[in-house]
This record gives structure tokens, sequence and C-alpha cells, in this order.
């Protein structure tokens, strides 16, 4: 049974399934920076797996948007400026060390987790079934992204240093994955779409207790208060970079 | 049994068709030509990561990214089963890598040389890896056991490489006047390298009769490489493009393209590291390797103070359902 | 400390689930949980497969027939207290390595022999065995999150590109 959309829920749907969809590019494209960088090989062909994992959940997204709005997932990839993007800032950070994308991937591991079971439970089939089948992926995830921070939170000195460095930088950033924009509420009414307070709620409690179990402390700073529509400065550079073929001939087949 | 003796009962097991298999008695010469032989092979997976695996990042549309992902994934699973052929031998990682790190091993120099735009990506799929599929479905005849399993593995995945990037060519051929341009210039690179990859002349190869004896090798350079060009040379002028031999031409009694003389000077001082890429692949390949001391290190350090005391994650449900 | 690339774990697969388990390489890893997570990376790319176990590289005992022609090694402890152990066997140069019997015995050796004295096998290019104790299996509750991923990954398929058809079309032009 799958509830079909007025056209303002249309509109509300479209503008949030862009959120997730350029969520998981950004993510996947960070991801993929690290193939044949890696310290080991076994972690290349890993990370090299969770890259195209959600670079396949965004094109999954852009797909379900297509059906809605008739827009080609590879024209919005390809030729929106930067400031159309809607993806939060934690994706589009730097690589940094492995410690710094280790903790961010587990941070959106750990969000899709409690984020996934609900999406599980919209009212508009499309997005239900895309999570049930996303989430098979994403368990695996964060089995591979947990595993890791334990151990290197508990692993050495050095180790569990360079993973507090990486907690302080990012948990400021979590706050903005919930931030919605007005036309959200709607679609909750509706349960088409999950509360992200409470989600944001339930998926800080979890990764509090992970945290500890891996010796790492939660820093005390405040969240920042993004909105979707807000980059960092390294922005720019990574869309230029992503769009730089593509560019070349607007119309060609690739 | 003498030495003599053990040498001509493995020699009789491969003359028969036989695998031999770690345990086996081998002499130290073929365990020695064989590590360098697939740690050279497994070198060349690791290096031919980073010229395509910079164009990631660049790739114009979702699908080719997602492809070129899984691409570099697979380079990186081919070394990863060639570097366990080789541990089969009784070499370890840690000596492998140290050799090609500190530049003592080599590695296919077909990946010493610049991947200067897209149309690479298609080319290297399609020659390059086209190239070696030739070299491997023979390899995988090997009389050495772990290496022919290696070679079947690895050729299954192979396929999808050179059909992928067949197809970029295939697209850009038939596109726009830049797009025709750019594939004509990447093509115009990458023959002569690609031809060489099938390495030296017979009358130049030494290694090559002791190889053939021990069923290591079954064909010679020259024979794979005219196998190459015999399959490139109708489909690339289909497309409506060329190749940069101006001596190339169709020979009528055996049916083969005959090409013009290949620049050896050029192959040897790629081979002996004087190539566009050798100096920086290897540092980027240093870099990582230093980079990640501090994890491979913690990783190790963890699974000595937990694991076998039952509070590894394993063992552990509850830790996994949070 | 000696850089290391971490210890190595022999890794095995089930394509099917009626279909034996076949040693198909090994994975280096620091732990048996990260060698499980590491062999699904590596081995399961494409499909197909149902289970993978892995076991420490030092635990697995691995003989040739030419080892088992010439060994004058004694057979293994007799007064070890008997523990199940998994025998793999190849029973020629096109066959895989796959799993052939299961047995309680004193050690891997007296395992070997065991399955040897039924009267094949001696024949047989390659073996391996290891105990129960030391293999690490996927858990079958995880098996969709684990597996299920490889199947629906076209992309990587070369089924997936119809270069032939392709191709013809040019010539048609």
């Amino acid at each position: 049974m799958t509830r079909t959309l007025d056209a303002e829920l249309k509109t509300a749907m479209a503008a949030r399934l862009l959120h997730m969809a350029d969520d998981e590019l950004i993510l996947a494209h960070r991801d993929s920076e690290w193939t044949g960088h890696a310290p080991i090989l076994e972690e290349d062909i890993a990370f090299a797996n969770i890259a195209q994992d959600e670079m396949g959940h965004g094109l999954i997204w852009y797909e379900i948007r297509q059906s809605l709005t008739g827009e080609d997932p590879d024209r919005l990839v390809f030729f929106r400026k930067p400031a159309e993007f809607r993806n939060v800032q934690l994706v589009e950070l730097p690589k940094g060390d492995w410690a710094f994308s280790m903790v961010r991937q587990w941070m959106f591991d750990t969000w899709e987790s409690v984020h996934l079971e609900a999406l599980e439970h919209s009212q508009f089939a499309p997005v239900a079934d895309a999570a049930r089948k996303i989430r098979r992926e994403e368990t695996y995830h964060l089995r591979h992204t947990r595993a890791w921070v334990r151990r290197l939170g508990l692993g050495t000195e050095e180790s569990n240093r360079r993973m507090q460095a990486a907690v302080n930088e990012l948990w400021p950033y979590r706050a903005q994955i919930a931030i919605v924009a007005n036309e959200y509420e709607r679609l909750v009414e509706e349960r088409l779409m999950p509360d992200l307070d409470r989600l944001a709620t339930v998926w800080g409690e979890g990764v509090q207790s992970e945290l500890t179990n891996s010796n790492l402390a939660l820093p005390e700073s405040a969240p920042l208060r993004l909105t979707r529509d807000q980059h960092s400065r390294y922005f720019p550079a990574l869309i230029e970079e992503l769009q730089q073929v593509a560019r070349l001939e607007a119309e060609a087949r690739w | 049994m003498t030495e003599e003796e053990r040498l001509q009962a493995f020699e009789a097991r491969i003359a028969r068709g036989e695998k031999i298999e770690p345990g086996d008695w081998m002499p130290e010469r073929f365990r020695k030509q064989l590590i360098r032989m697939i740690s050279q092979h497994a070198h060349s997976e690791i290096v031919g990561m980073l010229p395509e695996g910079k164009w990631i990042t660049r790739a114009p549309t979702l699908r080719r990214k997602l492809i070129l992902i899984a691409k570099v994934q697979d380079e990186a699973g081919h070394g990863q089963y060639l570097y366990h052929a080789a541990e089969t031998l009784g070499a370890t990682r840690e000596e492998m890598l140290d050799d090609l790190l500190a530049s003592r091993a080599k590695y296919s120099s077909v990946f010493n040389y610049p991947t200067l735009s897209w149309a690479d990506v298609g080319v290297i799929g399609w020659l390059v890896d086209g190239a070696a599929i030739i070299n491997q479905t023979m390899l995988a005849k090997s009389s050495y056991g772990p290496y022919a399993r290696a070679m079947l593995r690895i050729c299954a995945e192979e396929t999808f490489h050179k059909k992928q990037g067949q197809e970029i060519v295939i697209l850009l051929s038939q596109g726009t006047p830049n797009q025709k341009a750019m594939v004509q210039d990447a093509i115009n690179r990458w023959w002569w390298p690609t031809l060489m990859m099938f390495g030296p002349h017979d009358s130049d190869s030494k290694n090559s009769p002791e190889l053939m004896r021990w069923g290591v090798k079954t064909r010679s350079n020259d024979e794979l490489r005219q196998v190459f060009v015999n399959q490139m040379i109708p489909d690339l002028h289909a497309l409506g493009l060329s190749v940069p031999d101006p001596k190339l031409r169709y020979h009528e009694e055996t049916g083969n393209w005959l090409i013009g003389p290949i620049d050896w000077d050029e192959f040897w001082r790629v081979v002996k590291g004087d190539g566009p890429c050798n100096r920086e692949r290897l540092e980027t390949r240093r870099k990582a390797h230093q980079d990640g001391r501090w994890v491979r290190e913690a990783m190790a350090a963890y699974a000595e103070k937990y694991e076998g005391k039952g509070t590894s994650d394993r063992s552990n449900r509850s830790v996994r359902s949070v | 400390m000696t850089d290391t690339q971490w210890p190595r774990f022999e890794v095995f697969l089930i394509e099917e689930d009626e279909k034996p388990a076949e040693h198909v390489g090994s994975v280096h890893a620091p732990d048996a949980e990260m060698a499980l997570l590491n062999a699904r990376d590596v081995f399961v790319r494409r499909p197909r497969c149902r289970q993978l176990w892995v076991a420490p590289s030092s635990k697995v005992l691995f003989r040739t027939a030419q080892e088992l022609k010439d060994a004058t090694t004694p057979p293994g402890n007799q007064l070890e207290e008997p523990q199940p152990y998994l025998v793999f066997s190849k029973p020629n140069h096109r066959e895989p390595l796959t799993l052939s019997k299961c047995l309680s015995a004193g050690s891997a050796e007296t395992a070997l022999r065991s399955v040897l004295a039924g009267g094949y096998g001696a024949d047989y290019p390659l073996w391996a065995i290891v105990s129960e104790a030391d293999l690490t299996r996927s858990d079958p509750e995880e098996s969709e999150s684990f597996f299920e991923p490889a199947e629906s990954k076209q992309y990587k398929m070369h089924a997936d590109f119809p270069t032939g058809q392709l191709m013809k079309e040019v010539r048609q032009k």
C-alpha cells in the first residue's frame, strides 16, 4: 500500500530525497579517495566496497526522486553549482587520516542504522523498499566500522589519540543531519518520513556507549547550527573535481 | 634420491601435466623464479590501481564511477590473490612490500605512464587489460597450483575490465569531435607501452626457455603479442581509430597484422625505473605504507590484548547488537 | 615494533547450500573477526556465497601427495584429547580443495591418517586439515547483509556491457 503524493508532498519528498542522495554521493566521493592509499591492501578492498555501496545508495535515492520530478540523476550530480547541493558538511570534510575517515564513516553508519529502520515504515512504498535493501548493506558497513572504532580506540596510545582528535573534530557536525526544512513536517505528519529529532536522540545515546567502550570521550563542544545549503570552504574544490570531465561536453555520452 | 634424480622426477611431473603444490619438492631456482614472477605480477596490480584510481573522483557519470571503483577494487583483490600464491612459496608480504617500496622489485612497466585524460581509462581497460587477459589465460595453465588457481580467478574478473574499457572507447570514438580527439590521443600514447607488456622479443628473453621447460610459460612473448595485435587492429579501424605505427601492414598469407619496430631503449629505461611516473607511483605507495604504520600496529596491539580472552566482539554478541 | 602485515588466515567458502566448503585463498587480518570481514570483501565481490569460514594459517595443516609419500614423521600425540577436525581434499588437478570429512582425532596428522586408512586418497594432490576449534564461521543470521549485496551489483558483471552489439552497430553505419 503506497500513498500517492499531492503536489506539495511531492515537492517536500523530492527535497528530502535530494538531502539523502547528496549525503551518500559526497560521502562516497571522500571514501573513494582512499582507494590505493589505505593502510593495508585488505582495507583498499574494504573501503572501496563501502564507497561503491554508498554511491549505489545515492543512485537509488536520486532515481526515486527522478520518478517524482523527472530530473536525471547525472544531470543533478554533474551540472549543479556547489550552492545547490544539499549534503551535510560532515560528509564533505577532507578525508584526513585513517582515524578521521573511520570515525566519520562510523558516525554515518550508526545514523543510517537508526534512520533506515525508521524509513522502512514509510507509507511511500518506494522509500520503504529502498530502505530495506540499503539497510542490508549498511548492516555490514556498521559491523566493519564498529570493529575498527573499537580496535583503534583501544589499540595503542597513538591510535587512541588520533581517534579522540577525530571525534573532537567531527562531533560538532552531528546536529546538521537532523535539521530539516519546514515542508518536512508535513511528510512526518503523513508518515512518509520519520521525525528526525527523535532519531537523533536515539542515535546520540547509542554512539555514546560505543565510544565509551572504545576508551573515547564525547567532547563538550556545542553542535554547529548549520543548514544544508551551507557548505564548508572545501566544497567548491570537491565539486569542481567531481564535475570536471562531465562539464567538458555537456550533452555527450560517456 | 639425489638432487639430479629429484630434478628429473620434478620435470617428469610437469611433462605429465601435473601441478606442483605447496610442500612438494621443487628446485630452488623454480621457487625463486616463481616468487619473482608472481610478486612482480602482484606489485603490478597494486601499482596499477593508481593511474586509474585518480580518475574515480572525476568519472563523468554515476555508472562510470561505480564501475571504476569496482575495477580498481578488483585490482587490489587480484594483487591479494597473487601475494597469497607467492606466500605459499615461502615469501612474506612484509618482504615483498619492502622490496617493492625500496625499488628492488619490478612491476609491469606499463603502469609507469601517466593517465592524462578520461579516455585513458577506457584505453587502459580495453588495451592494457585486454593484453593482460591474453597473458593470464596462458598463465592459468601454469604448473604451480596456487598460481594457476589465482590466474583463473583473475581471468574471470578481467573480462569485465576489458569490456568496460571497450565500451568507453566505442562511445568516445562515436561521440563529439573533442571526445574523438581525446580517445585517439590516448591510443597514441598507450599503444606501444601495451605492446611492450608482452616482454622482449623471444630472441632477447633470457628467462623464457627455463620458464617454458618448467611449465610456467607455455607460449612465447611474440606469439602472444601477435594474438593481441590481430584482435585489436580490426576493431580499432572499425571505430575510425588508428595506431601510431606508420609501418603497420596486413600480411595476406598469414592473416597477421605486422607491426613496426618496438623502441626497446624506451622499454628498458622504463623497466629500470626511469619512466615518467616510476618515482611518483612508488612515492605514493611508500607514503600510504608509512602513513598506515600506526594503524597496523594498533590493530596488532588490540589483538594481542583482547583476542582469546573472551572479550572480543565475536564472543560478545551484545556489543554487536547495539 | 617491526612493521606488520598482520597474520594470515586461510579462507573457506560455501558457494551454494548443497556444495561443500572450498578453500579459496587467504587474507591478512589482525584477528578472526577482521579476517571474516576481510574475507568477505576480498572473496565475495560477486556471486555466489552462502557461508564463509576463516582459520589462522598457522593452525591449518597442508599436505601434498608427495609429502605423504616421503613422510617419516610419526603420527601425532595419541594421548591428546580427541577433537573435531575438518579434512579437505583435492582429488585431482582439476577439482578444487573441498571439505570431504569431519571426524574426531587427537591431532591434524592423525585425522589425515584416519582418512587415508580408509583406502583412498594416497594420490590426491593436496589435503588440508583444521580443527573445528580454530575455525570462525560467518553467522547465518547475518547472511543477508554479508552475501546478498554481491548479487545485485550488475555494473561489475561483464554481461552488463554490450560491446559486441555496440561494435556491430558501428560497423553497420
